[in-house]
Order: C-alpha cells, then structure tokens, then sequence
C-alpha cells in the first residue's frame, strides 16, 4: 500500500502560529502528517498512523545554522518543513506534554519582529510606487486582473503588519 | 567595578540558570537537562531560547565557546561571566534574607 496525500486548504494569519500548530497536531492524531505547503496554503499531509505529534512554527530570514540544527535534534525536534522563511518543527508529545522550542515570551516574539521586518520593506516599495502621483506609475498602468492581484496582496501584508504589530504588543506586555 | 558587573544585572530565571549550569563546560542539550533537573523542573528552556541566550550571552563576553564536538558547540564561563554570576547571586542572598524577614514579622502579626 502506498501512502496516500491529503490536500487541505487552510488560512492562517502570520501571527496564528498557536492555531496553526494546534490544527496540525489535531491533524496528527487523525493520522495525517504535515508533509508540505505552497503560497496559497495548501497544506499536503502524508497518511500514516495517528499519533501525538507537537509542531512548533518558527520564522526566520536566515538559514538554520547547524549548531543551531543540532540542539533542536538533540531535544528531539525534526524538521517538518521549511517555506518561504518559515520552519516547522515536530515532536513526540510525551504523555500528553507539549514542548516549546521558545520558552518565553521574549524569545517567541522574537520571530514575529523579524516578520514585521520583512514585511515592511517588502510593501513600502510597493506602496510608494501604486501611491506615485506620475501616470507611469501608479494603479492606472495596471491592467484590471493585476490590478485586483496586487490590490489582494498589498492589502494581505497590511492585515498582517497590523495583526503581527497587535501580537508583538501582546506578547511584551506578557513579558512585564 | 560593580558598576560595570551592574549592568548585566537583575539575570532572567533562564539566563541566571544557563550561567549557574556552566560551571563545567557544557553544550546545548547537556544545558538544558542540567537546569531542568536542578532547578527542580521548575526552568524548562527550549531550544530556541537556549541559543538566543548563548548568542546575547557571548556577545556581552560572559560565556565563550571552548570547542565543537559533531556541531555541537561547547560553552564554558569567562572570568568577567563568573563575577556577574557572583555578584547576583550577593544580591540574591540580600534578597532572600529580607524575603525571610518580612515573612516571619508577617507570622508574628497573625499570631498578636
């Protein structure tokens, strides 16, 4: 018998991690497991048997360094999957506990300041230029379905710049 | 001189506990089930802030990467890591005392 993938659409906000390690964990114990996922989140998962399986999502703009590899092997993290800058980490729950890869709320925002980063200065060249005065710039040059394609893309990034802003917040005041 | 140790001073629980634990040198994981068992279970640090604390912690010359067995880096306490840890643990004891104090004149008010 070959194993079967499973497709699944789901959104997530960037600043969803919670949920979306939440749903892949509940996914697990159905038996499905994570296996990759694409720009529109699609997300693929590998049939196989149910088991208790913790996903931790982390983002960064570096590559992960080996030393760094290491230490989440050594405490028994594998790597799910990596996309665009995001990494997916997995674990055996053990009875029942679910372990962190980031164990306070310093170092769990630190991701998503890093995401913020990102995001900005990929919109605001973006920004300047559909909100440039010159007609060769600008919304106007645009044929309609680009239009409505960059109009979805540049109003995603300001959902998430926002709701990325209002959980950092969140998570510095858990820190005090 | 104290002024200078100052500034690295209060230590999170996690950063006090990495100090506390490297007074052999050590990598990552041994670090990490070191605290977890000394401090009674109490401190659990994760893997991602584990090596957020050894970048911070190297950068401000407290810990210093003795050597690397298989990608794993081996991390030792500097001299200036050792006075820090020192003289938190002076200011932890002031604390503790003055905790205990206040405590017991609590007690003694209950019973009045």
């Amino acid at each position: 018998m070959s194993t079967a993938t499973v497709k699944r659409f789901k959104w997530f906000w960037p600043d969803q991690d919670i949920e979306q390690e939440q749903w892949l964990r509940a996914m697990a114990l159905q038996g499905l497991h994570l296996k990759s996922l694409n720009l529109l989140q699609f997300w693929s998962f590998e049939q196989g048997a149910p088991a208790d399986i913790v996903y931790r999502v982390d983002f960064s703009n570096e590559a992960i360094k080996p030393a760094y590899r290491q230490l989440l092997e050594d405490a028994g993290w594998k790597e799910a999957l990596q996309f665009c800058g995001w990494q997916y980490w997995r674990t055996q729950a053990v009875n029942g506990r679910a372990p962190e890869i980031f164990s306070d709320a310093a170092s769990k925002g630190a991701k998503f300041t890093r995401l913020l980063g990102l995001i900005v200065v990929v919109s605001v060249p973006s920004m300047l230029l559909i909100m440039s005065p010159s007609k060769n710039a600008g919304f106007g040059q645009l044929s309609w379905p680009l239009l409505v394609l960059t109009g979805a893309a540049l109003l995603t990034n300001m959902v998430s710049l926002v709701r990325l802003g209002a959980r950092v917040l969140r998570l510095r005041r858990e820190q005090h | 001189m104290d002024d200078q140790l100052a500034r690295y001073l209060p230590l999170s629980e996690a950063t006090f506990y990495v100090l506390v634990a490297l007074d052999e040198p050590l990598h990552g994981y041994a670090i990490m089930q070191k605290v977890e068992a000394i401090s009674e279970g109490n401190v659990v640090i994760g893997p991602g802030t584990l090596y957020g604390v050894f970048t911070t912690l190297e950068k401000q010359a407290l810990i210093q990467k003795v050597r690397e067995e298989e990608r794993r880096k081996i991390y030792a306490l500097t001299d200036k890591g050792r006075q820090v840890l020192a003289e938190q643990v002076r200011r932890m004891a002031i604390m503790l005392r003055n905790g205990e104090l206040a405590l017991a004149h609590l007690r003694k008010g209950e019973r009045a």
